[in-house]
Order: C-alpha cells, then sequence, then structure tokens
C-alpha cells in the first residue's frame, strides 16, 4: 500500500524533473527517467516476493505448485523483459528494445520446453 | 441324470466364482464392503454375512466424494493459473512480450489437463480390458448353464455374439475412439494456444460421436434382433422335445417328460442366478471408472465456468472443450457397459418356455 504512494509521488515528481531538465540538459533527463524506472522496480521487487512466496505455500495444501511458479516466472520474466525493453525505447534505443523483447521470447520457449516434451510423450498413449 | 446336470451346472458355476475372486476385477472391491467374492461366498456358508444396503449406499458414495475430494487441487491449481493467467492478458497492451506470456501459460494450462485426463482415458481403456477378461470367463460357464436349461439356439446364437462385442466392440472403443478422443484432445488444447485448429478439432469431435453412435446403435440392434428369433425356436424345440419323450416312451412317456421339465427348471434358475451375478459383477467393474470420469468432467466444467468470470481470453474456453472430450470418453465407456448389460439381461431372460 506504502509502496504505492511512493511509486506515484516518486513517478510524478520524476516526471516534472524530467520536463525541466529536457529544456536544459536533454542527457541528464534520460538518467532521471532511467534512475526512476530502476526505484519503481525495486520498489515492487518486495511484492513480488510476496507473490512468489503466497503460490509456493500452495504446496503446503496438497497442491502442486510447480505449475504455478511456473506461469508466475514466465509472466515476471515477461514483465522486466518489456519494462527494460520500454527504458531502452525512452533512451531512443529501438534496435537494443527489440533485442531485449526477441531475448525475452527465446527465455520463454525454452521454459516452455518441458512442457513441449510432455504434451509430447502422450503420444506414446495412441499407440 | 438330474444329479449329473446339477452336478456339470455347480462345477461351472463355480469355477467362474472363484476365478472371479482372485482379484482380477477390483473395481467391484471399491464399492463392495463385503470383501472379495471369495469372502462373500465363506460368509454366506457360515451364516456370518450380514447383507445391507447401507454399507453398500456408503461406500458407494465415499467413492464419489473421495473422488471429487481427489480433483479439488487440480480445480485449485487451474484456477490459481487462470488468475495468473489473466494477469498475463492485462500486460498485452505493453507489447509482444505479454503475448508471449499468456501464449506460454496456455501451453502449462493445457499439459496440466492433459495429465490427469490421459490417466483417466486410460483407465477407461484398462476397464474395457477388464470386461474382455470377465467375458472370457463368465460366457463359457453362462452358455453352458444356456443350453442345459434347454435354450441351445439361444447359446449357439450368443455365443459369437460376445465374441463379437468383446473383441470387435471392444477393440473399436479402446484402438480408435479413445485414442481419438485423446488426439481431440490435444488439438483442443493447441487450439487453444494457437487458434489455427478450429476446423480439425470439429472434425475430430464429430468422428469420434458419429462413431460412438453408429457402432452402440448396430451392435444393440443385432443382440436384440438375435435374442428375439432365438427364443422363438427355444421354445419350440423344448415343446417337440416333451411331445417326443411323452408319445414313444410307452406307459412311462408323460413321468419322464415332466421330470425333463423339473430338470430344465432347475438348470434354469441356477442360469438365472449366474446371469444376474454378472450383471452385478460388471456393474462393479465398470461403477469407478465412470463415476471417476463423470467427476472429473464435473470438476473441468466448474474450473471452465470459474475461469470464465476474471478471464478475458479463451482459458476458460480451453478447459470447457477439454471437458466435452472427457464426457466422449465417458459415454464411450458406458455404452459397452449398456451393451454388455443388454447382453447379460438377454441371457436371463431366455429358456424360460419349459
Amino acid at each position: 500500500m506504502e509502496s504505492v504512494f511512493q511509486i506515484v509521488l516518486a513517478a510524478v515528481t520524476g516526471c516534472f524533473l524530467v520536463c525541466i531538465l529536457r529544456k536544459y540538459s536533454p542527457e541528464y533527463a534520460v538518467s532521471v527517467t532511467v534512475c526512476l524506472g530502476i526505484f519503481i522496480l525495486v520498489s515492487l521487487l518486495k511484492e513480488i516476493t510476496e507473490i512468489k512466496d503466497f503460490f509456493s505455500s500452495f504446496s503446503e495444501y496438497g497442491i502442486d505448485s510447480e505449475w504455478l511458479k511456473s506461469i508466475i516466472k514466465i509472466t515476471l520474466i515477461c514483465f522486466v523483459g518489456q519494462w527494460g525493453s520500454g527504458i531502452c525505447s525512452d533512451i531512443g534505443e529501438k534496435s537494443i528494445s527489440d533485442k531485449i523483447e526477441t531475448a525475452v521470447k527465446i527465455t520463454v520457449i525454452i521454459m516452455c520446453l518441458p512442457y513441449i516434451k510432455e504434451m509430447l510423450q502422450f503420444v506414446s498413449v495412441l499407440e | 441324470m438330474k444329479k449329473i446336470i446339477l452336478f456339470i451346472a455347480v462345477t461351472f458355476t463355480a469355477m467362474w466364482i472363484c476365478v472371479g475372486a482372485t482379484g482380477e476385477f477390483d473395481g467391484i472391491d471399491q464399492i463392495n464392503s463385503f470383501g472379495t467374492a471369495q469372502e462373500i461366498i465363506d460368509g454366506i456358508l457360515s451364516g456370518s454375512l450380514e447383507l445391507n444396503g447401507s454399507n453398500m449406499a456408503d461406500n458407494f458414495f465415499s467413492l464419489i466424494f473421495s473422488t471429487l475430494k481427489s480433483d479439488i487441487p487440480m480445480i485449485v491449481s487451474l484456477i490459481s493459473c487462470g488468475l495468473v493467467l489473466a494477469l498475463a492478458e492485462n500486460m498485452r497492451f505493453m507489447g509482444d512480450t505479454g503475448e508471449i506470456a499468456v501464449l506460454g501459460g496456455k501451453m502449462i494450462v493445457a499439459v496440466m489437463i492433459m495429465t490427469p485426463a490421459v490417466k483417466v482415458i486410460q483407465k477407461a481403456g484398462s476397464t474395457l480390458e477388464s470386461i474382455t477378461k470377465f467375458s472370457t470367463l463368465f460366457m463359457p460357464p453362462i452358455t453352458t448353464l444356456l443350453a442345459s436349461c434347454g435354450a441351445q439356439t439361444t447359446a449357439t446364437v450368443l455365443s459369437p455374439s460376445s465374441v463379437l462385442i468383446s473383441t470387435v466392440l471392444i477393440n473399436i472403443i479402446s484402438k480408435f475412439v479413445f485414442p481419438l478422443t485423446v488426439s481431440g484432445l490435444a488439438v483442443t488444447l493447441c487450439s487453444g494456444c494457437i487458434k489455427r485448429f478450429g476446423g480439425i478439432t470439429g472434425l475430430i469431435k464429430s468422428l469420434t460421436v458419429w462413431t460412438v453412435g453408429i457402432v452402440f446403435t448396430l451392435f444393440s440392434g443385432i443382440i436384440a434382433l438375435q435374442g428375439i428369433v432365438s427364443s422363438v425356436s427355444d421354445g419350440m424345440s423344448i415343446k417337440g422335445l416333451k411331445y417326443a419323450i411323452s408319445s414313444s416312451i410307452p406307459i412311462i412317456g408323460s413321468t419322464v417328460s415332466e421330470s425333463a421339465s423339473m430338470i430344465i427348471t432347475s438348470a434354469y434358475y441356477l442360469k438365472n442366478a449366474g446371469g444376474i451375478m454378472g450383471i452385478i459383477v460388471l456393474l462393479g467393474i465398470c461403477l469407478a471408472p465412470l463415476i471417476e470420469i463423470m467427476c472429473f468432467y464435473f470438476a473441468l466444467k466448474i474450473t471452465a465456468e470459474i475461469m470464465n468470470v476474471f478471464s478475458n481470453g479463451n482459458t476458460g474456453e480451453i478447459v470447457k472443450n477439454s471437458a466435452e472430450y472427457i464426457k466422449l470418453a465417458g459415454i464411450a465407456l458406458l455404452g459397452v457397459a449398456v451393451i454388455w448389460f443388454i447382453f447379460l439381461g438377454l441371457i436371463v431372460a431366455s429358456g424360460g418356455a419349459v
């Protein structure tokens, strides 16, 4: 709850600062944008860990949480990747932004490979 | 003569009961609170068996609820995954990475559904194997009893029918319908991830439905027709036999004819008892897997409805469509059981024209 207020306050202040700095020193404006992004992500780390721990606790109730962990991992990888890609776009590095997105896609595909393999094992049922 | 026929009939009946008691058919133990068939017979002989319906009903309901309870972790896991997927779906505005997160999540949900679904369908397949084993053990003695109670034509006609059911019908279901169901399920789950398999899904589903419909209509028709025709022939041959005995044997002809009627009636009662026991054993073999399939179907349906509440995408639809294939597998198994019930019912009903 508090972190949301912190994030919003920091983001609004940062936006004002970026607007002012962009007129006089654009390179500092970019640095402020990047720092603001890092601050927001670090502020959310605690919440993200809480979510992860919550779903991990499912195994205590006899529920297989491995599937959930995988989905959460994929979602977080995409979230972080999109965040990095967004910052690169803000700086004006569209090429690096695209590469980050490609890296995220490849990572997700690699994470899904065991599940594709598991699906293929069902072919033996058809024999 | 009467004693010899009774001895043969009792020996055959006892033979298949003992074979059935060796634990070949575990399904019946799940609803049977009185132990194995061997223990039941021991209980009857010693007079210690208390047959009451409440024990059976308790076991029946505990089987339903334990199956439903075992499905709850899967429901919770699927709903939780659906929740996370709904969050990922909301990330789509961020670009391509959101799309790939949803695709990966759907793939995991697909494997989550596929794993228990394939197990359930495999269990249905092994139930069909149990039915085949049971028919192999059950049919020779019951056919002998059927012939001994004067229904030779019915025995002659129904014996190939039983082979037809236990080989052709069960092979069609286990070697064609069940693999088709698994394929349909896989294609449905893939079409949920990549929306380009809609046509193939529909084709496989209609192919399965048509196959099941045609096969069961054909088999139930053949069996019913054979039963009607052979029972008329049996009645005529028994009456002819009785007339021949009473008219050809001088002085004691009518007495011998009445004695023959008594022997046939005794064999008829034995055959009926065997037939009804066959129906009960068959019910025991099929009931547990059918309940499991039914519970799994309802679990998927409930999950799909809950997922549809918070999911913007088609995750709920994937689960819902998968449930339809589980229903098809259940219908196929139920169909085989019904055909066998009709068949055993015919055996019980035939041979009464003394």
